[in-house]
C-alpha cells in the first residue's frame, strides 16, 4: 500500500529542487501540479467508468506523466499498471478507485501549498 | 571539460520550441532552459508546435512531448521530416514512455533524443547542450567537408543557401577563383578600393570587355597595378568573403560542375583562403557530420577484430565505442553516424525501461544498424549492414563475436 506521507514529502523535495529554492516557485509549482492531477484524475475516472478503454490508457498515461515529473514515483507507476495493462480488464475500475483516492489526499495537500 | 572550448562547435542560442499540453511539465521545462540562457517559443499542444515549425524562421532544436492534443509529438516530428528542404531540426522527445519499443518507433519516426520522465535538470540541458553541438558541427563541418569535396573536383561552384541567402563558391581545376554571397555583393571596383581609382577600374574593365582580354592583364598592361599587388588584394577580399560565408548556417549546399576560363594566375587554394579559426575540412568526410563522439586509434588488436568483423559479407562499418569517455575506440569501414550509435546506446542504459536489452537492431533505408554491449568494461559494438546481403542470423553472431573478443582485449 503506498504512503501518502512519502509520496507528499517526495514530491515537495522535487518541488523545492525545481523552483531552486524559490519559496514563490514551489507554491506555483504546486498548484500547477495539483491542478494537472485533478484534471487527469477527471478524465481517467471518466473513462474508467464508462469502461473506455483508450480514454483510460490516455488519462493513467497523463496521470504517469505529470506524476513522475513531480517526483510521485509510487503513484506513477499505479499508473503505469493501468495504462499498460498489467492491471487486468475486470479490475481497471478498482485500480483507477484505489488511484483515485490516493490522488486526492495528494492533491488536498498540495493545495494546502499552492494556496487554492 | 568545458564543452563551449570544443574546436569548430560554437554553440547556438536560437530559440528552443517547447511543445508540451500539461501545464506543470512545461513550466518546468521553460524554467530549467530559460535558467540556462535559452530563448524558449512554448506551445500548448501539436497543432500549435506544427504552426511554429513550419514558419519562416523556425526553430532548429524542438523539444516535444509524446502524447498532446491534436498532432502528438510523433507525428510533428514525422511532419518535419517529411521536408527535407528545410533547415534540419533537432526533435527531442520527452515521455514517460520508456519501453524499448516505444523507443524505437520514436527513432523510426526520426526522433533525435529521448529524454524519459522523470529527468534531473542537468540531463535536459545536457541533452540540449548536445544537441546545439550536432547543429555546430551538421553546419561547419558540414561545409567545410563540401569545400573540401568541390576543390578536389575539375571546377564547378558549391551553391550554399542560408535563408534568403546564398553564397556561390567558384572552383577552378582545384582553386578558388571567385566567391559571391548575395548579402554582401561586391565589385571589383570595391576589391580594389583604396588601390586604383574607380574610373580606372571601369575603363579596365570596359577595355577587357571591348578587347576579350582578361581585366588582369589590362590593368598590369596599363600600369595601373602590378600582378603580386593585385593578387594579394584579391586574396584578402576573398578570404573575408569566404570567412562570411563559413558563417552561414546552411539550409543547402550543393555542388554544380561548370566548365569556365578563369586567369589560372588569380585563383587561390582553399587553405590560402581559410580563416586560421574557422573550421578546418575533416580528414574523412563523415556520412552525416553530427559526430559526438572523439575517434582515436584502435590498439592493434581491436584493429584486427574490427577488420575482420568489416571484412564480413554484408558489413559496411564495424565499430567499438566507449560511450562513458565519449570516444569510437576503433572504426573500420564506412564513417559511421555517430550520434545514432549514442541514441542506441541510451537505450540500454535506460534504467528505468522493464525490457532492457543487451543487443539491438534498427533498420533505416537500406542499412541495418546493430548494438551491442561488451559485459565489463562496458563498450558497445556497432555493425552496420547492407540489407541487400546481410544475413542477420550471421550477423547477431557477428557482434557476439567481436563482443568477447574486444572484452578479452580489454581485459
Amino acid at each position: 500500500m503506498l504512503s501518502v506521507d512519502a509520496e507528499f514529502e517526495t514530491a515537495q523535495r522535487t518541488l523545492a529542487e525545481l523552483s531552486g529554492g524559490d519559496p514563490d516557485v514551489q507554491q506555483e509549482l504546486a498548484g500547477l501540479l495539483a491542478d494537472s492531477l485533478q484534471r487527469s484524475l477527471g478524465g481517467l475516472v471518466s473513462a474508467a467508468a464508462a469502461g473506455a478503454r483508450r480514454g483510460v490508457v490516455e488519462g493513467a498515461h497523463a496521470v504517469r506523466g505529470t506524476a513522475l515529473t513531480s517526483g510521485l514515483a509510487g503513484i506513477g507507476a499505479l499508473a503505469e499498471r493501468i495504462e499498460t495493462g498489467v492491471v487486468p480488464a475486470g479490475e481497471v475500475a478498482v485500480a483507477v478507485g484505489e488511484l483515485s483516492v490516493l490522488l486526492e489526499q495528494v492533491i488536498a495537500r498540495l493545495r494546502g501549498i499552492g494556496g487554492k | 571539460m568545458d564543452e563551449s572550448n570544443l574546436p569548430g562547435l560554437t554553440p547556438t542560442r536560437a530559440p528552443i520550441l517547447v511543445a508540451e499540453d500539461d501545464p506543470l511539465s512545461r513550466r518546468i521545462l521553460l524554467r530549467i532552459l530559460r535558467e540556462n540562457g535559452h530563448p524558449v517559443i512554448e506551445a500548448a499542444d501539436g497543432n500549435l508546435a506544427w504552426e511554429v515549425c513550419r514558419g519562416d524562421d523556425p526553430p532548429r532544436i524542438v523539444i516535444l512531448d509524446w502524447m498532446m492534443p491534436g498532432l502528438s509529438g510523433i507525428e510533428v516530428c514525422q511532419r518535419l521530416r517529411a521536408q527535407p528542404e528545410r533547415p534540419y531540426t533537432i526533435v527531442i522527445l520527452i515521455t514517460a514512455k520508456n519501453r524499448h519499443q516505444d523507443m524505437l518507433e520514436g527513432f523510426a519516426a526520426g526522433v533525435d533524443d529521448f529524454i524519459t520522465k522523470p529527468y534531473a535538470p542537468d540531463q535536459l540541458v545536457a541533452r540540449v547542450r548536445a544537441a546545439e553541438r550536432m547543429l555546430a558541427v551538421a553546419g561547419g563541418a558540414g561545409l567545410a567537408s563540401a569545400l573540401r569535396e568541390a576543390e578536389a573536383s575539375p571546377g564547378g561552384d558549391l551553391l550554399i543557401r542560408d535563408g534568403a541567402t546564398v553564397g556561390r563558391v567558384l572552383f577552378h581545376e582545384g582553386k578558388v577563383a571567385w566567391i559571391h554571397l548575395s548579402s554582401a555583393p561586391g565589385s571589383l571596383v570595391e576589391v580594389l578600393a583604396g588601390r586604383v581609382p574607380a574610373e580606372d577600374v571601369r575603363a579596365v574593365l570596359a577595355e577587357a570587355a571591348a578587347s576579350g582580354r582578361n581585366f588582369a592583364e589590362v590593368l598590369i598592361d596599363w600600369d595601373l597595378m602590378d600582378e603580386a599587388d593585385l593578387r594579394a588584394q584579391i586574396r584578402d577580399w576573398l578570404r573575408a568573403k569566404l570567412k562570411a560565408v563559413l558563417s552561414l548556417d546552411p539550409w543547402l549546399v550543393m555542388f554544380v560542375p561548370q566548365k569556365r576560363s578563369h586567369n589560372g594566375d588569380l585563383t587561390f587554394s582553399l587553405s590560402e583562403l581559410m580563416p586560421a579559426a574557422a573550421p578546418q575540412p575533416a580528414p574523412i568526410a563523415p556520412v552525416v557530420a553530427t559526430n559526438t563522439l572523439i575517434e582515436v586509434d584502435a590498439s592493434p588488436q581491436v584493429t584486427a577484430v574490427l577488420q575482420d568483423a568489416a571484412a564480413a559479407n554484408g558489413v559496411l562499418a564495424a565499430a567499438v565505442f566507449d560511450v562513458v569517455r565519449g570516444i569510437c575506440v576503433g572504426r573500420r569501414g564506412t564513417p559511421v553516424d555517430a550520434s545514432l550509435v549514442v541514441a542506441l546506446t541510451r537505450l540500454p542504459y535506460n534504467e528505468v525501461a522493464a525490457d532492457r536489452v543487451e543487443e539491438l537492431l534498427v533498420t533505416r533505408g537500406r542499412r541495418y544498424h546493430m548494438l551491442g554491449a561488451t559485459k565489463s568494461p562496458r563498450y558497445f559494438i556497432y555493425l552496420e549492414l547492407d540489407r541487400r546481403n546481410a544475413n542477420l542470423g550471421q550477423a547477431r553472431i557477428l557482434l557476439r563475436s567481436v563482443a568477447e573478443r574486444v572484452a578479452l582485449d580489454a581485459g
